[in-house]
């Protein structure tokens, strides 16, 4: 077995308004930069899990995003292999 | 039946003995279980309180959604052995575990909001005949996470299935954006579906004149299926 290292990003769905993210950039703006025109806050999850393989192990995270780190209701997520440790 | 009430404390559970006392209040034989226990000992009605469960993290109520004792809830409920009452962060747990349909969200002001607010029974559920339509609530609300949100292709169902249980009104029982004090989706300020109900405003806190209201007494007094002192 190999351990994994992943990492998942969990963002809010894009129609879902982000009261955080919004209270950020007004004061981003505020900040001097008034160029940023959108800000959305999420979650990043790092993950270190054994497996037999990369697949197996992605496959292990989805579950796990989908059935308890996101809120399918609000959030969506995407999660990559970052580096394996033998 | 008499009812035996049980109140669970998660860790960050703070509206636990205040909710004690209310049940208490009504004449209710009501105790305490633990979170990490794995059984409801002769509960006939189980509550889930208000507070900061896990200090809310990952998102509120998501980590005691999962805690030792929803098991034996969920349990319980599919035998058809219990009623259950989840109050703001109890609300948020039920949603969390799945046990009722949607989410709550952070409010849309962005800000924590606590304030007196009006709910309207909008469909009475059908396990608690006791609450009327059009019946209203003058209750406090205590929360920073309680817009309801439902995906778009659950709404038809939670209308259909007569789920939408209470909203937020004005005092004269109008929808306003003013009187939606976090958001949510139509107003919703809480749900019911079989034997289990959810809602974020507080009507352990509102159990006596001289705290604002004690429209809290019928409330619960209507959950329990007592008749109202």
């Amino acid at each position: 077995m190999t351990q994994f290292r992943l990492r998942m990003a969990v963002t809010l769905k894009p129609e879902v308004l982000d009261p955080a993210g919004q209270a950020t950039q007004q004061v981003v703006h505020e900040r001097g930069f008034p160029e940023v025109s959108e800000l959305r806050i999420g979650k990043v999850v790092d993950i270190a899990m054994h497996a037999h393989s990369a697949e197996d192990a992605l496959a292990k995270a989805r579950r796990l995003g989908n059935e308890f780190l996101a809120n399918p209701v609000l959030e969506r997520f995407e999660v990559w292999v970052q580096s394996d440790e033998t | 039946m008499k009812p035996k009430v049980a109140v669970i404390r998660f860790p960050g559970s703070n509206c636990d003995r205040d909710t004690v006392q209310a049940f208490q209040s009504l004449g209710a034989e009501t105790t305490i279980l633990a979170y990490d226990r794995e059984d409801l000992e002769d509960a006939t009605h189980v509550v889930l309180p208000g507070g900061f469960s896990y200090g809310d993290y990952l998102r509120a109520g998501a980590l005691a959604a999962h805690a030792p004792i929803m098991q034996a809830l969920v349990d319980a409920i599919s035998r058809g052995a219990i009623e259950v009452l989840g109050i703001c962060n109890g609300f948020q747990i039920l949603c969390e575990r799945g046990i009722l349909p949607g989410a709550l969200f952070a409010n849309v002001s962005g800000q924590f909001r606590c304030s007196w607010e009006w709910v309207e029974v909008l469909t009475p559920p059908a396990r608690w005949p006791g609450f009327r339509r059009g019946m209203r609530f003058r209750l406090p609300i205590a929360h920073a996470d309680g817009a309801y949100r439902i995906g778009h292709s659950d709404r038809e169902a939670l209308w259909a299935q007569g789920s939408v249980f209470l909203r937020y009104v004005d005092p004269d029982g109008q929808e306003t954006g003013e009187y939606n004090p976090n958001g949510s989706w139509e107003a919703i300020a809480g749900i019911s579906e079989g034997p289990v109900m959810g809602l974020m405003p507080h009507p352990e806190r509102a159990m006596q004149p001289w705290l604002g209201s004690k429209d809290g007494r019928l409330f619960l007094s209507l959950w329990l299926q007592e008749v109202p002192q």
